[in-house]
């Protein structure tokens, strides 16, 4: 007799996932609504004479990971104040720690989300952040990072 | 239970177990119900409902399918609250439904909604609207979710 298929494990939502940004002061992490996160990398082929391709070369060049959040403070930190600080958006290279988020191995990274002892590579903001604000609702914003294996430490420049 | 893609029976009573195992103020674990009630006529066919008021009832009648081949399902939940309009007033009522509302909306509701029935697991529970009336000589608060959830247990 078949087997019944009933149920299988699958990735829900972030509701720990969390923003660190020490340029900012008072930085509160926003609720977070959406991510998009992406392998960022050239990939050449060679042709010969006939046009079969006989190399390829390939140069990884990070990812990139857009985030939607709604300026929101958290729990621990709820006010209206919270939230005003839960909107910033920091200067282009600045650093940003990311907790919270499932540790998945894409792309070169074993955690390519989170910062932790064997991923310290910083998230780098790449200044493509907005903040849309409407007269009848709530604030909604973005914010685009990238990080790279080979880079381990950034210094925004103001 | 045994595991089972009958989920709409499985979320309503891992709704009333979780709150059947709380404490509240005016409604006694008794009366915390999933389902439709007297549903078999084991009662008088006259009685609209056997259940006592104040009461809690957790129902879901309706879920669709999330992953296809996967039998993950997202389930549309509501939880009543009820009481007696003849002798509560509304601010007890209102009191009544805060505290089982408030024991739903927690960050853990779904780990506590997995552990309360055996072969089932919630991985995702969000609220989706909440709304109150007076019905048949009841106050009655409603709250409802989506409950993403199997039918099996799933770490």
């Amino acid at each position: 007799m078949a087997q019944s298929v009933i149920g299988r494990g699958g990735i829900y939502g972030f509701a720990t996932l969390a923003f660190g940004i020490t340029s900012i002061s008072g930085y509160i992490s926003p609720k977070f609504e959406s991510l998009s996160l992406t392998n960022e990398s050239d990939f050449t082929e060679e042709m010969a004479q006939d046009g079969t391709v006989v190399t390829a070369f390939g140069n990884n060049r990070g990812v990139q990971c857009r985030f939607s959040f709604k300026p929101q403070g958290t729990a621990a930190a709820p006010t209206v104040a919270d939230a005003v600080k839960s909107a910033g958006i920091p200067i282009v290279m600045a650093g940003v720690t990311i907790t919270g988020l499932k540790i998945i191995a894409f792309a070169g990274f074993t955690d390519v989300f989170n910062t932790d002892a064997g991923n310290t590579q910083p998230w780098i903001y790449t200044g493509t952040g907005s903040l849309d604000g409407t007269n009848d609702g709530l604030w909604t914003a973005t914010m685009t990072l990238k990080r790279y294996l080979g880079i381990t430490s950034v210094t925004p420049f103001s | 239970m045994a595991a089972s893609n009958y989920i709409t029976d499985n979320v309503q009573k891992a709704f009333a177990a979780w709150l059947q195992a709380q404490t509240f103020t005016s409604i006694a674990s008794t009366s915390i119900y999933s389902g439709i009630q007297n549903a078999t006529g084991e009662a008088d066919e006259d009685e609209e409902s056997t259940m006592v008021l104040p009461c809690v009832v957790c129902l879901c009648q309706s879920a669709t399918i999330e992953m296809l081949q996967g039998y993950n399902w997202r389930c549309q939940v509501s939880v009543t609250v009820r009481s007696n309009a003849d002798d509560t007033t509304a601010d007890a009522h209102h009191s009544s439904a805060a505290e089982v509302f408030n024991t739903l909306t927690t960050d853990t509701i779904a780990a506590d909604l997995s552990s309360s029935l055996a072969d089932f697991t919630a991985f995702l529970v969000t609220p989706t609207g909440q709304s109150w009336d007076i019905r048949d000589r009841s106050w009655e608060s409603i709250i409802t979710f989506d409950v993403h959830c199997c039918g099996s247990d799933v770490s």
